[in-house]
């Protein structure tokens, strides 16, 4: 199984993340683990319906009652930069 | 080392109830043992010896004013895998990009553990985000096997089961994606439990691959893992999967006769398998003839897809899960602050090692327009088709018999080069996840020195029978009493 170097930096930039020189050892790793899922052609899977979830549970529901969970400063607590109450976060739209 | 850090923690809790030792005799040899040879081991991310000792004394304090409720767990130390959220504790699941997360709530399961006067000693070392099979890939280095320190313990709960064998702790809590919690119980020796999923609440516990994951026990006895799951099992309603306990008390079957109960051995989890892996389930076969169980050869075709299948499905899903870590509101954000999609992927990239990188690049692929029907679709439908042939066999069969793992505890670095020979290492463990099963590994037999572990594989929720069958082995053997000397 062939991956394209445009294929892999598209599957790259969805995953948001990026190789600099480990790029040509994952790209292989990905070729040979992807080429073993072609056995699975084999099996005749015609109008087998897929697993959702193996639990046999249904319709999983509770009250919709409002609930105090975390504090305002316990969301916070673990938020790389702070300002003003509020988590900071880089730019999302350049100057221009 | 004292002796009594030989003990399980059955024999620990009963000791405790009758007065003759108290928690903090037990926490202060606890850390001590692990304070002087952890280093040769490294199964501790954290160690926390303030809190374990002050919670300790306060136990005994209340214990000798009678103002408790004796539990299982009352005053004994156990130690939970880093991927289990613990409140104002660092929780890293073994990754650079969680190195300084602090939780702000407790796991489920932790919660469960301190209700019942349960002792958190410390936070175990695993593969990044549960990642892998041998513990290589944690950030905070690898862990060491007990038995040979040049061999690896397995993972991902490496932590967790070396610590049990090391007598570090009697009992441990970990968490089974693919084998997570059997293949390293069975590489170093000790006995650990996946049951049936649902069981247990997943809320707390870092996700990898939401359908697949489930949090289990490591003790130095089947009956005690029943013990543990008692503790910890039941519905939540922050995980709409987990459901209300099916029974009183999972070890309920333990004292039931297996003669004439048929177990059945699926010939297709012995053909990749070592000799000497062999070897030991044949002994065990005839083991539990001895008991009276009546042996069946059976066949599970499927089985040799089941990789393939989750290594579709298991990416996939950590693929989504992960999705999380943009360094936005915890966890590892880069320095490059001049736009938010520069540091997204520059936060995630430096954040994340290549295991975890690979398996989102696999993930990614799998669900990505034009090939989600042929990969991530056929993959679920398979998965029907596995639990299918599951069902039928435990039709003409209460348990499965087969090895944990193809082989002992390899050389460190023996297999970090190819991901597909690591990947072969859950072969005997991966079906039960696909299917949701239940399923135990213990001691089976010792070859070359080094543990070997068999695995029980019950029908859904048969994991009270799981239990029973391998609380008659060990009954009847010794495997689960042998300790490395490190």
């Amino acid at each position: 199984m062939k991956i394209s170097k445009k294929e892999f930096e598209n599957i790259a930039s969805l995953a948001a993340l990026s190789f600099d020189e480990s790029s040509s050892s994952i790209l292989k790793d990905l070729e040979r683990i992807i080429s073993r899922f072609e056995s699975l052609k084999k099996i005749n899977t015609d109008n087998v319906v897929p697993t959702a979830h193996v639990t046999n549970l249904e319709n999983s529901l509770r009250e919709d009652v409002a609930n105090k969970v975390l504090s305002h400063e316990e969301i916070l607590s673990n938020a790389p930069q702070i300002n003003s109450g509020q988590i900071k976060i880089p730019r999302v739209f350049d100057n221009e | 080392m004292n002796k009594i850090l030989n003990l399980s923690t059955s024999e620990l809790s009963t000791l405790i109830k009758e007065s003759k030792l108290t928690s903090e005799e037990l926490v202060y040899e606890t850390l001590i043992h692990i304070k002087a040879n952890d280093t040769k081991i490294n199964s501790f991310i954290t160690l926390l010896e303030d809190s374990s000792l002050s919670q300790a004394k306060e136990f005994d304090k209340k214990n000798s004013d009678n103002e408790l409720k004796q539990n299982f767990l009352s005053g004994i130390p156990i130690l939970l895998k880093d991927n289990i959220s613990t409140k104002n504790i660092r929780t890293t699941a073994g990754s650079k990009i969680l190195e300084n997360y602090i939780p702000p709530y407790d796991a489920f399961v932790t919660k469960k553990i301190k209700e019942n006067g349960g002792i958190i000693i410390g936070k175990a070392n695993l593969d990044e985000f549960a990642m892998g099979s041998s513990n290589e890939t944690s950030f905070f280095g690898n862990v060491k096997n007990p038995w040979d320190l040049t061999r690896v313990p397995g993972g991902s709960s490496g932590g967790p089961a070396a610590a049990v064998a090391a007598n570090f702790t009697s009992c441990s809590l970990g968490s089974d994606t693919g084998g997570s919690i059997r293949q390293p119980a069975s590489l170093c020796g000790v006995t650990g439990m996946k049951p049936t999923y649902g069981t247990v609440s997943r809320y707390g516990l870092i996700a990898f691959a939401s359908s697949l994951d489930q949090i289990g026990p490591f003790a130095k006895s089947a009956k005690d893992c029943g013990e543990i799951l008692d503790i910890i099992s039941g519905k939540d309603p922050n995980d709409s999967t987990s459901f209300e306990k099916k029974f009183n008390s999972f070890n309920g079957l333990i004292n039931q006769d297996i003669k004439g109960k048929k177990i059945g051995i699926p010939k297709e989890y012995i053909k990749n398998v070592e000799p000497e892996i062999v070897d030991v389930l044949m002994k065990s076969i005839a083991e539990f003839e001895n008991m009276g169980a009546e042996i069946v050869d059976v066949s599970l075709p499927l089985t040799e897809y089941a990789m393939d299948v989750y290594y579709i499905i298991a990416p996939s899903e950590a693929s989504s899960n992960l999705s999380r870590f943009d360094g936005v509101k915890y966890g590892h954000r880069s320095e490059t602050n001049y736009n938010s999609k520069a540091s997204l992927i520059d936060s995630r990239s430096q954040g994340f090692g290549d295991e975890v990188k690979r398996r989102i690049m696999i993930g990614t692929y799998t669900l990505s327009a034009g090939y989600y029907d042929a990969y991530y679709k056929k993959a679920q439908q398979i998965r029907t088709l596995i639990i299918e042939e599951f069902r039928n066999i435990f039709k003409k069969v209460d348990v499965l018999l087969t090895p944990t793992s193809p082989s002992v505890a390899f050389k460190i670095n023996e297999k970090t080069d190819d991901p597909i020979k690591m990947y072969q290492s859950d072969l005997c463990t991966i079906p039960v996840n696909i299917a949701g099963l239940p399923a135990i590994s213990f001691p089976g037999g010792i070859t070359n020195n080094m543990p070997v572990g068999i695995q029980i594989i019950g029908p859904q929720n048969g994991d009270q029978k799981v239990l029973q069958f391998a609380n008659k082995f060990q009954e009847n053997t010794k495997w689960h009493k042998k300790s490395p000397n490190f």
